[in-house]
Order: structure tokens, then C-alpha cells, then sequence
């Protein structure tokens, strides 16, 4: 852990972050208190993307409550429906034919691929590294491309349905998915080995922002931010469906916890979705992909299933009518997002930018300064003067650090002359 | 890899329960549903989440005739079983006791059950608002029985 | 030909706003930017500050929290602005309609502050890439009717200079 330097007399200084803020793909509004450069307190106002789908889902019926979920979040979009189908299958009780299993996995495997390597560009974004945005992004590409052709959009698929697929993936383009794949292994082991090897991303990555292993089940956490925290969690394998549990692959976990082991973490699960598709598509069989479902009994039952970023879990409840009575849903990132309290406390302001993006509702720097009164206490945080000599003093703690001369000793003497 | 939840452990998870007068449900092949005793529910969670390595998956609040149901999803990682302990809050208390000072992961989820329910969770250390915009008026809940979108206007 | 639309025409600088979306279109704005799309070549640019934007670039259904917020941010934006509603929810808040958190239309929410908004919409659940292009191109056009229409401002007298 690095030295921090401490405010002047302890006052804070309240960064406002958000709720539209550069960068960030969805509106969340955060509270810094720094004292100096670090951060000490911090609170999350959501409810800006709040739309109300619970409640709108009660009045759509079973069928047409999928294409609700899937917008619910873009990235995650086979992954909500599918919890969703995997909660009113279990209620009635119906065997989804094994064609329809594989090729549901081939698809939610394909979003994995291209999610995480989403992350990877925009935690490089965030860091300032556009190299790594723009090479991310260009090999998502072909990943899009083959889902545009296996089910018909780019985003949000609505591919799965009660009981089977909505539509079946013909055998003839079983090659392009693998051949797609395939031209994705070699640029992600080029990031992969990029990223690992590069000294500047050690320096912004290593030790920063720790959710160390307690921390992680305290705040109940799940997915690569779990595991990069060594909570060996992953609904795929604690309680698998589809054809998670024919095929062969690892579940990746790093102990550390900091935000190079997430990105390690997401790197590696990237190789691994790519092997799952290959297998999917290899012993993938033929036959039907629909059990014919007609009607949900009442019950009720749960759902789960691992998103790229982590479980997604929805329940159901059916009084045996055309609509849920009740659907409950819980996306990844609304037990991920309030470890940031556990993890970036006591971080730089600099490292909470990537702190944030490490759990991946994405969201970056801190570019507007506030100097406000606290509106519980009433005490006046900061003014510009005491701003002013913080900064001076945090230079000097460069210098000092850096080994250098201060500026005044180096440049005095010529500015001087200069101006003379 | 087995497919199925492992039996032995899930019997020493009902015999736990049922020592409290929970009764089960509804059980399939790798989730029940259990109904507790409002007063047990949380030194069940408790026991659960320290002792047998159970991870709150979220809470499930749905207002039925009598009051309001909250439903504590716990998932058993290492069992492959998902358990959901069910009490009801009647319509005259709407209150709980809140599980965020010992299991900080459950704040959000609680705050977001107030907002739209109306349950008060105690000892919760910031019942604020947290998903409903800052001109939904006071008292009204959108997942109430009867709540009309005309009842919300700022 | 009026300079305020000749000028705004050269280089897009565009802010997006989500406006309570679901990311779909958001990713997609974003693949528009990065090497496969790539609109920079345009003279088309993300900017980090509605104060810098030429474009408003609204995705989703604009819920009750992000109004007020919306209008501020539209408010902000150096004027002539042309905001494009990209996306079924920006449009006509698709799917949502009938949910209770959601506010009224990103359009009405927009001339509630400026009747004389310039607002351009583009379809699609989400739209696809090349929309979006098509959807510039079509505003290009747009604003060449506008400066058009617009009288052609005078060009200042040079004032004589002695001994000329």
C-alpha cells in the first residue's frame, strides 16, 4: 500500500461524480469525501436508470416477459432471460431438449466472449491506455457479427423461450461460430500477455483497490470480482444448467483481490467461453429445440444463472394466470457496486476511477471539484486557498519521493533572470 | 461432477430448520422454500451465512393479502442447493430487523425493499432512499397491491 | 449559406447521454467510435463535457430522476444543438411505456426548455451501427436546409486603410 498524504487540518473536500459523467455508460451519481488525496467516505445514489421492470413484468405474459428481461441491461442480454426461463421451467417441471441446452450455452458463451473483452477496452480507456480500447473493441467485433448471424441482432438475441430455443441455429453455421472464435483466441492472448507484461498497468493495477477475501463474502459478491477475490463462486458449476456440465472447462480464481486479478480473472474466462463454444458447437446434437410448453402451473421457483459479470438471479411466482404474480430480478453489478465501500476507501482519488470499472458498471475519473458545505454537518469542507496549498504540499511529496529538486531551487534563479 | 445437491448436508439443513418450526414448502431437485418463524429468521441467517458458508443471494418482498412476504434467498454454493426462508411481516408492523450492521452485502437490498414495499428495516444504518426519483412522493409504493401510476405524480 | 450551420457541420462533437437505457445502445454508440465503425475519420468525436457538444446523443426512455437532469444538460450545450434520440425507448420509450418510473418522452422533455430543438431520431431496438451513420448523414443534410433558409449574413465592410 502506497503512503497517502493527509488533508490540511482534516477537512474533506466532496468530489461529485456524476450522475452524467464522461466515459461512463449509465448514470449513477457518487460522493467522494477526500481528505487530501484520499478517499475516506463515499455514497451511491442510483435511480436513474430505474424503470420499473418488476412491476411492468406482472402485466406482460410468461412469454413475452423474456423480451422484457433482455432489457434490462444490453450486455447481460441472454443471461436475464435465461434466469428468467430457468425459474418457470423449474416450476413446471419440464426437460429442455439437449439441442436447445448446447446452443443456449453457445450463445450466452458468445456474450461472455464479448463482454469481457468490452471490459478490458474500457478498463484501458479508463486508464488512459486508448490502444487497448480500440484493439478491445475490434476483436469483440467478429464476435458480434457471428450472434447478428445466429440469432438476428447484435444485441439482445431472443434466442431462448420456455422450454427450448425460439430458433434453431442451422448446422451450416456451426463453422463460422467456430472459425469467429478462433480469430478471437489470437488477439486476446496478445492482450492477455499485453497486459501482464506491461510495467505501467503493474503500477496502475497491482495493490489497488484490494476487496480482500472477507471483504468479498461480507458484501456477499459474485462473479469475476468473487473470484478475483478467491471465492471460488460460479453458478455454472455450483448448479449447473444447460450444457455447462458436459463440457470441459475451468473456473478461474485469483486470491489477491486488486484490480489486476479481475482483469486477469476476465482475460482467462475469456479463453475458457472460447473453449466452451468450440465444444458446444462440437457435440452439439440434432433433434428438437422446443418442449412445448403451454402453460405454468402455479408455484414458484428461483433462477440463476452467471453473467459476465456475475449471477443473475430472478424469481417467479405463478398463480397458474397468463402472468407472474410476482418476478423478482437481481443483476450482478446491485451486489457488486456497494463493495466499492470496502475497496476504495482509503484508495487515491486517481485509483478510484479504475476502482469503480474493476467491478464493471463501468464509470471513471474524477474530473469536477466541488467546494461545498456538508449539508448533514454544515462544516465547510474546503476552500480554494487550503486546495491550493494541499496541491503544493502533494508536489513536494513528489519530489521528495522522486528525489528531486524542488522547483523554486531549480528554476527560481533562471525565472528570475527571465523575467528580469 | 454430480448433478444433484448433495442429500446428506440438505437434511442437516432442514433437520436445523425444522428444530425452529420451519416448515417446508415446497421442494425440488435443488431449491426449497421454507417458512419460518418471523422470530427466528435472523439467528437462522446468521447460522447459516458464519457456519455453513451460505451466500444471500438477495430478498424477495411481495405484498400479499395480510401483509408482506419477504423471502431471504440463500444460495449453498458448495451444495448446489438454493434454500429460500419465507416469513411474513404483517400489514400492522411493517417493520423487521435489519441484517446490514453484521452482513453489510444486504444494505442496498434492504434500502431497495423499503422504497418500493414500504417494510422499515431497524437498526439499518441508512434507511434512505435509494431507487425512487427524489419527487416520487412519500408513502407510495409501486409494488403494493393497488398502486396505480396515477398515485405517483410529483 | 449561414455560418452558425456551416460551421457546426464540419466536425461533430458529440456528448452522450444515457437517459435510463439499457446499454444496448450505449455499446453500440461506443462500437461506432472504436476501429470497426470508426466515425472519427468523419471529424465525428465523444467529448467529455455537454459544453464542448454539437450533438446530444440520447439513449433510453428518460425516467423521472434523469428529467430535470436532461433538460440542465440540454440547457448546457452551446447552441445550435442537434439532439438525436437513438433507440425505441428514446423514441417513444418502447417496451416501457407503461412503467412507473419513466417520465414523459425524451422529445417533450427536450422542447419543454427549447420549443425550436433540433431533434433527429433514429430507430432500431438497438440500432444498428450503420443507422446511426445514416442517421449524421441525414442530419448533415438537415442542416444544410436550415442554412439555407437562414439569410445570408453580410460580411462586415474592411475598413479603408490610409495610403493604400
Amino acid at each position: 500500500m502506497r503512503s497517502v498524504s493527509k488533508g490540511v487540518n482534516g477537512k474533506r473536500t466532496l468530489i461529485p461524480v456524476g450522475p452524467f459523467h464522461p466515459l461512463q455508460e449509465e448514470p449513477e451519481f457518487f460522493q467522494l469525501w477526500v481528505e487530501g488525496e484520499t478517499v475516506v467516505d463515499m455514497d451511491l445514489r442510483i435511480s436513474y436508470n430505474h424503470r420499473g421492470i418488476e412491476e411492468l413484468s406482472t402485466r406482460k405474459t410468461f412469454d413475452q416477459v423474456p423480451y422484457l428481461v433482455e432489457r434490462v441491461c444490453g450486455i447481460c442480454s441472454s443471461t436475464h432471460p435465461l434466469a428468467y426461463i430457468r425459474a418457470v421451467e423449474t416450476i413446471c417441471g419440464c426437460e429442455v431438449p439437449p439441442r436447445a441446452k448446447y446452443q443456449r450455452t453457445m450463445v450466452t458463451e458468445l456474450e461472455r466472449i464479448h463482454s469481457h473483452l468490452l471490459w478490458v477496452g474500457l478498463a484501458g480507456h479508463f486508464l488512459g491506455y486508448n490502444t487497448v480500447f480500440m484493439w478491445a473493441w475490434k476483436y469483440r467485433e467478429p464476435i458480434m457479427e457471428i450472434l447478428e448471424k445466429i440469432t438476428g441482432n447484435r444485441c439482445a438475441y431472443a434466442n431462448a423461450k420456455i422450454g427450448g430455443v425460439r430458433r434453431d441455429i442451422p448446422n451450416e453455421l456451426f463453422d463460422d461460430i467456430v472459425r469467429a472464435v478462433d480469430s478471437c483466441w489470437g488477439p486476446t492472448e496478445m492482450l492477455t500477455n499485453a497486459v501482464l507484461d506491461d510495467p505501467v498497468l503493474h503500477a496502475r493495477l497491482v495493490d489497488v483497490a484490494t476487496l480482500t477475501h472477507e471483504d468479498a463474502i461480507r458484501y456477499c459478491v459474485t462473479g469475476p470480482t468473487a473470484r478475483a477475490s478467491g471465492v471460488p463462486i460460479d453458478v455454472r458449476r455450483d448448479d449447473p444448467y444447460d450444457a455447462f456440465d458436459l463440457v470441459d472447462w475451468d473456473v478461474i480464481t485469483f486470491p489477491e483481490g486488486d484490480v489486476m486479478a479481475k482483469a486477469k480473472v476476465r482475460l482467462l474466462e475469456t479463453f475458457e467461453a472460447i473453449k466452451i463454444v468450440k465444444q458446444a458447437v462440437r457435440d452439439c446434437p440434432n433433434g428438437e429445440t422446443d418442449a412445448g410448453v403451454e402453460e405454468v402451473p402455479p408455484g414458484e421457483a428461483i433462477g440463476h444463472v452467471e453473467a459476465p459479470r456475475g449471477e443473475t438471479f430472478h424469481y417467479v411466482r405463478s398463480d397458474g394466470g397468463r402472468c407472474p404474480v410476482r418476478h423478482k430480478i437481481r443483476a450482478p453489478s446491485y451486489v457488486n457496486v456497494p463493495s466499492f465501500r470496502a475497496s476504495c476507501i482509503g484508495q487515491h482519488v486517481a485509483d478510484v476511477t479504475i476502482a469503480m470499472a474493476a467491478v464493471d458498471p463501468c464509470y471513471s475519473c474524477t474530473e469536477r471539484m466541488a467546494v461545498t458545505k456538508d449539508s448533514k454537518t454544515g462544516n465547510e469542507l474546503m476552500d480554494a486557498k487550503e486546495l491550493q496549498e494541499l496541491s503544493v504540499q502533494r508536489t513536494r511529496w513528489f519530489e521528495k519521493q522522486l528525489g528531486i529538486e524542488p522547483f523554486d531551487k531549480r528554476w527560481g534563479p533562471k525565472l528570475q533572470e527571465l523575467l528580469a | 461432477m454430480s448433478d444433484t445437491a448433495t442429500p446428506s448436508v440438505i437434511e442437516r439443513f432442514e433437520t436445523k430448520l425444522c428444530d425452529e418450526h420451519a416448515i417446508c414448502e415446497t421442494r425440488k431437485e435443488r431449491q426449497g422454500v421454507y417458512s419460518v418463524p418471523i422470530a427466528k429468521l435472523v439467528p437462522l441467517l446468521r447460522d447459516f451465512i458464519s457456519n455453513d458458508n451460505a451466500r444471500l443471494a438477495t430478498i424477495t418482498g411481495i405484498d400479499v393479502r395480510d401483509g408482506t412476504e419477504l423471502l431471504y434467498h440463500l444460495c449453498f454454493d458448495d451444495h448446489k442447493y438454493v434454500a429460500t426462508l419465507k416469513v411474513l411481516v404483517p400489514r400492522t408492523v411493517d417493520a423487521m430487523e435489519s441484517i446490514t450492521p453484521w452482513l453489510p452485502g444486504a444494505e442496498f437490498i434492504e434500502r431497495e425493499i423499503h422504497d418500493l414495499l414500504g417494510i422499515d428495516f431497524t437498526g439499518h444504518p441508512r434507511m434512505e432512499r435509494l431507487i425512487l426519483s427524489d419527487d416520487w412522493p412519500e408513502g407510495v409504493y409501486p409494488l403494493r397491491r393497488g398502486f396505480k401510476k396515477e398515485d405517483a405524480q410529483p | 449559406m449561414n455560418w452558425k450551420f456551416w460551421s457546426l457541420k464540419k466536425s461533430l462533437f458529440v456528448y452522450h447521454v444515457n437517459a435510463g437505457a439499457c446499454n444496448n445502445c450505449d455499446i453500440e454508440i461506443l462500437e461506432l467510435l472504436t476501429p470497426a465503425y470508426d466515425v472519427e475519420r468523419f471529424g465525428i468525436i465523444l467529448v467529455g463535457s455537454p459544453r464542448h457538444a454539437d450533438v446530444l446523443l440520447v439513449t433510453g426512455v428518460c425516467t423521472r430522476q434523469v428529467k430535470k437532469r436532461l433538460q440542465e444538460l440540454y440547457l448546457q450545450t452551446a447552441k445550435p444543438c442537434v439532439v438525436m434520440c437513438i433507440g425505441a425507448c428514446a423514441l417513444a420509450q418502447g417496451i416501457f411505456a407503461e412503467a412507473y418510473h419513466v417520465g414523459p418522452c425524451v422529445d417533450e422533455v427536450i422542447r419543454e426548455v427549447d420549443p425550436n430543438a433540433i431533434i433527429a431520431y433514429v430507430p432500431g431496438c438497438p440500432p444498428k451501427p450503420e443507422a446511426m451513420i445514416m442517421a449524421v448523414v441525414k442530419t448533415w443534410q438537415k442542416l444544410d436546409e436550415l442554412a439555407a433558409a437562414e439569410p445570408k449574413p453580410v460580411a462586415p465592410a474592411l475598413p479603408e486603410v490610409a495610403g493604400a
